[in-house]
């Protein structure tokens, strides 16, 4: 009995603990839009499908052609938005997501780049290209999707 | 008592300050790096677990991945327990280390050292953001530290060939491998020369039913040393990884067969896990684990394990753990032959950080 009341207050103990250390992290992010090459011959995408195309679930497009992914970095804003609305899951769960298929050797995911201009860059020179930029972003030069 | 966690919590306070990473990550080459770093303290005075309350400079994992083309090179190069070679103290290794062709998503060729395919936690390496507990369930993979008649349902690397994949099912997906290898043995090196014509076997297949639901199944064939004797082993498991926003559920239940010493019945095992947690606010995640094993020998050597613990993530790339671990062993396990109670309570915390 003593055991157990031990085993249950240090259990409780640790809970409290970490409980305390918590603190709620920031929800929001910034506006985005996702683009494709100009090549690209679709122009909506569901949600659905769009997260698999990141998570690098489906590899081609319709027309056959590669699917390359390119994300924004870890502490940008519109990831964490798109992050949210997309892959219906915070930018931590997906970096973690990825991070079991890279420490496992399973595969290694998208590129990533620092800003969303040089987002538009990637897209533009890569014709299976498929990436999400500020809503502020000028995007000459790529093809915007709609999300259905 | 009071003293006891006055003390964890100082530890606690401490830990994060202690670990450091970095990454380079370049589109053809990238680096990935994980540390962790632990503390473990039993709370009983008789146990298998840590009376003295030590801290663990866990393992450093450096990630490398070199992409060209259509072909690739994955090496996992981890440094473990602080190593001091030249004291004979922690381990280097090669986690795994291979040369992949992908001739496409669905079809992939390698060959090289690989973490086996088995179950849910192995193929996740010892990357301990990839689940929450602070260790992975010894009842499913490490038998032989629960059990005075424990066996390994599988060797944790082997080194061979493999062809894996990802195939579509209907709008879903599966995932394969297939691994053909030296297996394990002890007197040769398994990952240079096989000391026997007998190749093992390894597969593994998890289909996506839902976009929260994985279920798979994996085997293992081989023929292994054991008491000086070569034995046949058979495994198989089933697992499932439930992992919606806030609730995930994982469990796996396993079994193997060793063929036993000559003129001796086989000895079957049977071990398992269940894992319920929550997530809060999207970083704190209370988890509750159960583990049990049985082995079907002529005297009962079970052995079960309660876990209760929370793991929180700070960071997008950061976590803190913090359990209590309640360790159970049947009145002829032999692995608690020197614990009067056969059993005993262990806290364990760890920080984690992963880029």
């Amino acid at each position: 009995m003593t055991r157990t009341r031990s085993f249950v207050r240090s259990a409780v103990l640790g809970l409290v603990g970490i409980g305390l250390a918590a603190t709620a992290l920031s929800q929001g992010g910034e506006a985005y839009v996702v683009v494709v090459n100009q090549s690209n011959t679709m122009s909506s995408v569901e949600a659905k499908e769009l997260s698999r195309m990141f998570l690098k679930k489906v590899a081609r497009w319709e027309d056959g052609e590669p699917i390359l992914p390119v994300d924004l970095v870890l502490e940008s804003a519109v990831r964490e938005r798109f992050s949210e609305e997309v892959h219906d899951r915070t930018v931590a769960a997906v970096n973690a997501y990825w991070q079991q298929r890279v420490f496992s050797g399973r595969s290694i995911p998208p590129p990533e780049r620092a800003s969303s201009d040089e987002v538009i860059e990637f897209v533009r020179s890569n014709p299976g290209a498929v990436g999400y930029v500020s809503a502020r972003t000028d995007v000459s030069g790529v093809k915007v999707l709609t999300i259905d | 008592m009071r003293v006891k966690c006055l003390f964890v919590a100082a530890v606690l306070v401490a830990m994060p300050s202690l670990a450091v990473a970095a990454v380079v990550d370049t589109d053809d080459l990238t680096i990935d790096i994980y540390a962790s770093f632990e503390f473990e303290y039993q709370l009983d005075d008789e146990g298998n677990g840590d009376p003295n309350a030590s801290f663990d400079s866990d393992q450093i994992d450096i990630v490398f991945n070199l992409k060209k083309d259509n072909f690739r090179i994955g090496a996992d190069v981890v440094l473990e327990h602080g190593v001091a070679t030249e004291d004979g103290r922690g381990n280097v290794g090669l986690s795994f280390g291979f040369a992949e062709y992908a001739a496409s998503e669905k079809f992939k060729l390698r060959v090289g050292k690989y973490l086996t395919p088995y179950g849910i936690h192995n193929p996740l390496n010892s990357y301990k953001s990839g689940f929450h507990s602070v260790k992975i369930p010894l009842a499913t993979n490490k038998p032989d530290k629960l059990s005075g008649d424990g066996f390994r349902f599988f060797p944790r690397r082997q080194v061979g060939i493999a062809i894996l994949g990802t195939l579509p099912a209907g709008d879903r997906t599966l995932d394969y491998d297939v691994l053909l290898t030296n297996g394990d043995q002890e007197e040769t090196n398994p990952f240079e020369e096989d000391n026997n014509s007998q190749k093992a076997l390894s597969a593994r297949v998890v289909y996506e039913a839902t976009d929260e639901l994985r279920v798979g199944l994996s085997s293992h064939l081989d023929s292994v040393d054991e008491g000086g004797e070569r034995r046949s082993l058979s495994s198989v498991s089933a697992h499932a990884q439930y992992d919606a926003r806030k609730v995930r559920f994982w469990t796996e239940v396993t079994m193997g067969e060793l063929e036993g010493p000559a003129g001796a019945p086989d000895v079957d095992q049977l071990g398992g896990f269940v894992e319920f947690s929550y997530l809060f606010k999207d970083s704190v995640a209370p988890y509750i684990q159960y583990q049990y094993l049985e082995t079907q020998a002529a005297i009962d050597q079970s052995a079960d394990l309660w876990i209760a613990g929370a793991s929180f993530r700070f960071k997008k790339y950061a976590v803190i753990k913090l359990e209590n671990a309640y360790v159970s062993g049947s009145r002829d396990n032999e692995e608690f032959e020197d614990i009067a109670s056969r059993d005993y309570s262990e806290i364990r915390a760890a920080v984690v950080l992963g880029f």
